[in-house]
């Protein structure tokens, strides 16, 4: 009930400010001014207020004043909150891809202007975005840290809350601007196209600069709950892998986020007020924009991918009866990502008349990062061999990222190496190759996540029939569209288009059959998610015969986590070990 | 080490197989355009069979040694739990491992830089061209014959100096049958190299999102005879 004030309160707000203030300050700053208003009282009425007020006098917050669909303080509670709202955006945006896709199915213009597909796709863009950097990080990475390292909750639990409600008016913020149109600058935003676009240019930059922030308020709380708040006896070297990996992640999202904010910033701004920073006719460059915006695009990847890692070492151990291959080594890799991930963004500038030299240093630490990324893979197939495998379903997905995300990665040379990067850059083989790296990666890894942990957030089993199902059904899916896709880029086929020449009708009519499979699958997915959730066989404590702490507490975990403050003696890996503790 | 005797005829004999039915596959498929229309393409042509040869085999052993684990590894009924194993994390492995990919990945790097080095080594050039992108169409101009043509005219096997503009947002000057691309940037000029080596009439393409039209925005280029270039070009002109 307070939710639907807060969104009702906001949308008034907003709504009213535009339309009051847009005369005498100008269109552009009346929404800039608007929404921070209708930001502030859609976070002071869903909860933050009282929370806020609390704060000041120094009380105590009940952790789940908020209840489960308010400003609850309890990361349980949150971590699903977060799954959530991602997987709200997540159908919305699936939604916007079946439609392109459909518009795609054959060559011409079938039901959407240029206009519109240009919308649907930034739309599309922008929204699996925010799911890839929400999902693992926020979702999973809420609910089971805290837990997995031993710990009450997260470090800063009014802060963990606030970064997940500023997300819901971002959300708003980008489906206002879909119907106000001035979104056809696809999710990277590069001016000039970017400052000139209609008002609803101005609400996807807000929206944009509003996640950014979530960002990094959990960046900060990640990091300082990692190192503050482990359970005794646990050493860094004792770590689980998944905690290991949220770390890394933490470090991008403080350290990057803040660069992609001050050029999303400084475009609002040039926007708004007519500064130049990125108008040549002001004196500006509009390459100083790309920069910036890779500066933090680039890391944001490790932000998706590294958690995802982390999820797929933490999963495999556990069904494959082994210990962890290599954690020393993967661990390190870890942090080795990070620090490549800072000095390798100039590869999506080779085509942009960047000083040829400098191209060459990019292209070498680009490709370095299949280093580290290897020795994440020799860990995974170094923990599968011969081991005792179990095929259910969240072991199913981990393959399922495996495959795909090699694909990602190996594609990922051709646009690495400069002289192929020159004829594929903003082509749809860049599409496919991010693609398999982010959903084959990412939402691979996701769901694995996902139905490993569901009987632990939940108390029941996912349906591992339908589970199975969900990844067949997904995985054909996913490659029918992407496979073609590559082909349609090297032949000539540039990405973001609403149409495409007739020689290219087969593969891009294969790839529309393919995303209607995932759309199917996903449905499958939705249906098995919410159903198990009363009709799910009960869980008990430690379905899978797992050794990290989270599986020690019952499931649901009790309100405070744990009775008593846990203490850990060995590494959380030692399955079938010859001496390890019982 | 009973489990290596099987494995390793197995993966290789996987992994051979497998790489082999990719290979046949993506000829079957023929990744790249056709025409391979400059010298700069056969150059970037070479570096992408390089790749593919490189990233084929090893998604085939990574993707060969998946398979046998999930064939061979599987657990059996009440086999779940009591394996033994010791704990050590097999150093030698991951040492060799690292190198392994250490020599592979600085062996693609430098490839991939000389072959860069022959794209843009040198900056003569026969003949130049300034292309002036505008949402949504392509203008060139011919500056030593003061000519302002609407498509853009090379005279076969003379190296022309491309040097792109834009008008408002950013383009992106690609030509598929050359493998050439060129970000168009207001307020800057970027240059391009091509040496024409087929005769014939190709797409310019552009490849950097740039608003309502950009689907449609393309452009032709027409290779012709060193003989013709003139005559052409002044039919063109406009
Ligand atoms: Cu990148
Ligand atoms: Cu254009």
């Amino acid at each position: 009930m307070k939710l639907l004030t807060a969104v009702v309160a906001f949308a008034a707000v907003t709504g009213a400010g535009v339309w009051a203030l847009q005369g005498p300050i100008g269109q552009e700053a009346a929404v800039l001014v608007s929404y921070l208003a209708g930001f502030l009282s859609f976070l002071w009425l869903v909860g933050g207020g009282a929370a806020f007020l609390d704060w000041l006098h120094g009380r105590h917050t009940d952790h789940h004043a908020g209840g489960p669909a308010g400003f609850n303080l309890d990361h349980k509670v949150i971590g699903i909150q977060y799954i959530a709202v991602s997987m709200l955006v997540l159908a919305v945006s699936g939604l916007m891809a079946l439609i392109m896709r459909a518009e795609l199915a054959r060559p011409g213009i079938q039901f959407l202007s240029h206009d519109n597909y240009n919308a649907v796709m930034t739309m599309h863009g922008i929204g699996m975005v925010v799911v890839a950097l929400t999902a693992i990080v926020g979702g999973l990475g809420n609910y089971v840290v805290p837990i997995t390292i031993g710990a009450k909750d997260m470090a800063f639990p009014r802060l963990n809350a606030l970064s997940l409600w500023i997300l819901p008016p971002a959300v708003l913020m980008l489906l206002a601007a879909l119907a106000l149109g001035g979104m056809d600058t696809g999710w990277t935003a590069y001016p000039p196209l970017a400052t000139r676009g209609g008002v609803g240019k101005m609400f996807f930059l807000l929206a944009f600069v509003t996640v950014g922030f979530s960002s990094i308020f959990g960046g900060v709380n990640t990091l300082t709950t990692i190192l503050t708040m482990r359970a005794k006896g646990m050493t860094l070297r004792r770590l689980p892998i998944f905690a290991w990996s949220m770390f890394s992640a933490g470090v991008i999202m403080v350290m990057a986020t803040s660069v992609v904010a001050a050029s999303l910033i400084m475009s609002v701004s040039d926007r708004a007020f007519g500064t130049t920073f990125f108008n040549a006719a002001g004196g500006g460059t509009a390459l100083l924009y790309q920069h910036l915006f890779w500066f933090y695009s680039h890391p944001a990847v490790y932000i998706m991918i590294l958690p995802a890692f982390g999820v797929i070492l933490e999963i495999l151990p556990v069904f494959c009866r082994k210990p962890l291959f290599g954690y020393n080594f993967a661990a390190a890799s870890f942090v080795g990502i990070v620090a490549l991930s800072f000095v390798v963004w100039a590869h999506h500038t080779f085509t942009s008349g960047m000083w040829d030299l400098l191209k060459i240093p990019f292209m070498v630490l680009t490709e370095m990062i299949s280093i580290p990324t290897g020795v994440v893979f020799l860990s995974a197939l170094g923990t599968m061999w011969a081991g005792r495998m179990r095929l259910r379903a969240p072991m199913l997905w981990a393959l399922g990222f495996l495959c795909h995300f090699l694909v990602g990665g190996l594609t990922g040379i051709f646009l690495a190496d400069v002289p192929t990067d020159i004829h594929l850059h903003d082509t749809l083989f860049v599409v496919a190759h991010f693609h398999f790296t982010i959903v084959g990666g990412t939402i691979f890894s996701f769901f694995a996540g996902f139905y490993y942990w569901y009987p632990k957030m939940f108390g029941r089993m996912a349906d591992e029939t339908l589970a199975k199902a969900h990844f067949w059904l997904f995985s054909v899916g996913f490659n029918t569209i992407f496979l073609p896709l590559f082909y349609v880029g090297t032949q000539g086929g540039p990405r973001r288009t609403a149409d495409y020449p007739p020689e290219f009708a087969r593969p891009e009519m294969i790839a529309s059959v393919g995303a209607a499979l995932a759309g199917l699958a996903t449905l499958v997915f939705f249906y098995n998610a919410l159903r198990s959730l009363w009709a799910g066989a009960p869980a008990g404590p430690n379905p899978w015969q797992a050794k990290t702490l989270e599986w020690t507490v019952s499931s649901p975990p009790p309100a405070e986590n744990f009775a008593s403050a846990p203490q850990v003696t060995d590494a959380p890996y030692d399955y079938g070990v010859v001496d390890a503790a019982a | 080490m009973s489990d290596w005797k099987k494995a390793v005829p197995l993966i290789s004999l996987a992994s051979a197989a497998l790489a082999l039915a990719l290979f046949n596959a993506l000829e079957w498929v023929h990744l790249m355009p056709g025409v391979q229309a400059a010298k700069e393409a056969a150059i970037v042509d070479s570096a992408f069979g390089n790749v593919i040869f490189i990233t084929v085999i090893i998604f085939s052993v990574v993707v060969a040694a998946i398979l046998y684990m999930v064939v061979f590894f599987r657990a059996g009924p009440g086999q779940e739990e009591g394996a033994r194993f010791d704990a050590s994390p097999g150093k030698m492995v991951e040492v060799v491992w690292l190198a392994a990919s250490c020599v592979l990945t600085f062996g693609l790097a430098a490839y991939g830089s000389e072959e860069f080095l022959h794209l843009r080594h040198d900056s003569r050039a026969d003949l130049d061209v300034q292309v002036k992108a505008a949402q949504w169409s392509w203008e060139f101009f011919y500056p030593s014959q003061n000519v302002n043509a609407a498509e853009l005219i090379l005279p076969l096997g003379k190296r022309a100096r491309i040097s792109i503009t834009s008008e408002d947002v950013v383009h992106s000057f690609w030509v598929p049958a050359f493998r050439l691309k060129q970000d168009a940037l207001p307020g800057r000029v970027t240059t391009l190299y091509v040496t024409p080596t087929v005769k014939g009439e190709y797409d310019v393409v552009c490849a950097e999102l740039c608003g309502l039209d950009h689907s449609v925005m393309r452009g032709k280029v027409l290779v012709v005879d060193p003989e013709e270039f003139e005559g052409k070009l002044k039919g063109e002109a406009w």
